[in-house]
């Protein structure tokens, strides 16, 4: 179906946009890749008086190697992020993810930025920028600011960004020695949204042990859900059998996802362990392979 | 559940144009395996119909249909000048049973409900009633 009427806006600049967003408040949008607005859009099921289209604005592309991480441009199309050298090699679970996102046609068109801004919960980008402690940079009136990803996604589609903020930039940090990592997800159709799914980072010292664990689920609940309990279970553990077990356990019992017509929330709990299992043990045999 | 390859075979009568019919019954079995896999009316307790829309009425698309292997045997019919068979929709009469039987051989269970969703195949896994 068509959209209801809009006015639309081409901002050039990052001042322009976010002037523009001051001017209409509550009725504006931003348009990034359009992926998920426009068909939200032609549903109706958002009715905003006015669109910004960041599309033509410049210098919010970028992927940058800095201190040792990356730092990528909001409007990033996810095509880009699963091409590039430089995130297969500093952000290997970036890499993994965006692959998961959509189907190709949709990563050409989607951004980096637009992903997190949007805040799916069932979203692959926002738990992985949670798994990897990213920093996200936001510009408003009064200027940029940095926000931890993990303050950053506040409930199902809502976020830590103020009205007329936008997000402009996410800062990676640079990968610990002895990190691997996995992201895996279950879904009814490749492509398809996650009924549940999994973002491991597991850094392994020298003997195997497990010092750090960061294991954050989509499609758990209304925000990226951080597995705390079963992190915990790995921790000064060597990745095995038993460990693995108690993580699964640990993380079914933590989780509180909801049912919806796809997936009960206890389907989501017992598969959410299973991911555990698999995503960890990947991990951790990348991590492994990395420090030999 | 996964699909590696499907196979059907079909007494067609006389093909007429048998690059038409195997597409007809290859396109039979995709629209039997969305109905064995995927497609569920879904309703609330008011009755209200949930799947309305393509984003949760799932269908396979093409790359979500295996290789389909079509075998047509030619008997012709004697009740017609042509010799010819309906052809089309039996490549979806039999999918879902031949899914529930692979299904039920592969876990030894029996399979009494479609579409074989992944909870529902996880609670015949944990011995529960399928949701």
């Amino acid at each position: 179906v068509k959209p209801a009427p809009f006015e639309y806006f081409e901002a050039t600049s990052v001042e322009e946009a976010v002037g523009l967003l001051a001017e209409h408040g509550d009725g504006a949008k931003l348009l990034a890749g359009g992926q998920s607005l426009v068909p939200l859009l032609a549903f109706r099921l958002v009715r905003p008086a006015c669109l910004v289209d960041l599309n033509r604005i410049g210098g919010l592309a970028a992927v940058e190697a800095r201190d040792g991480g990356l730092a990528i441009g909001a409007m990033t199309r996810q095509r880009t992020l699963e091409r590039s050298e430089l995130v297969r090699a500093r952000a290997p679970l970036l890499h993994e993810a965006v692959r998961l996102v959509g189907h190709p046609q949709i990563r050409t068109r989607g951004t980096l930025g637009g992903s997190l801004a949007h805040a799916d919960p069932a979203a692959e980008l926002p738990a992985v920028v949670t798994a990897l402690d990213a920093t996200l940079v936001a510009q408003g009136p009064a200027g940029r600011r940095e926000l931890a990803a993990r303050d950053f996604f506040r409930s199902y589609l809502t976020t830590a960004l103020a009205p007329a903020e936008v997000l402009v930039e996410v800062r990676l940090p640079a990968a610990s020695p002895g990190a691997g990592t996995a992201c895996l997800e279950v879904s009814r159709r490749p492509g398809d949204f996650a009924l549940v799914g999994l973002a491991a980072v597991v850094t392994l010292d020298g003997g195997g042990v497990c010092r750090q664990a960061r294991l954050v689920f989509f499609g758990a609940g209304p925000v990226p859900a951080v597995a705390a309990g079963a992190a915990r279970e790995l921790v000064g553990r060597p990745i095995g059998e038993e460990t693995l077990a108690r993580a699964a356990a640990a993380a079914s019992e933590e989780l509180s996802p909801d049912s919806d017509i796809h997936a009960s929330a206890d389907y989501r709990r017992r598969v959410g362990g299973a991911l555990v299992r698999r995503a960890v043990s990947i991990a951790a045999a990348r991590a492994g392979a990395g420090a030999a | 559940v996964t699909p590696r390859r499907y196979a059907i075979v079909a007494d067609v009568g006389r093909a007429i144009n048998p690059t038409i019919v195997e597409g007809q019954l290859a396109g039979g079995v995709a629209h039997g395996l969305g109905g064995s896999l995927l497609e569920e009316l879904v309703y609330d307790a008011h009755g209200q119909l949930l799947t309305t829309t393509f984003m949760d009425y799932l269908v396979p698309g093409s790359a979500d249909v295996p290789p389909i292997d079509v075998t047509l045997v030619e008997a012709p019919a004697p009740s017609n000048p042509l010799g010819v068979k309906g052809a089309g929709e039996a490549g979806t009469s039999g999918t879902g049973a031949a899914l529930a039987n692979a299904v039920a051989h592969a876990l030894g269970l029996p399979v009494t409900t479609l579409p074989l969703s992944p909870a529902r195949v996880l609670a015949m896994l944990a011995g529960e009633t399928p949701p």
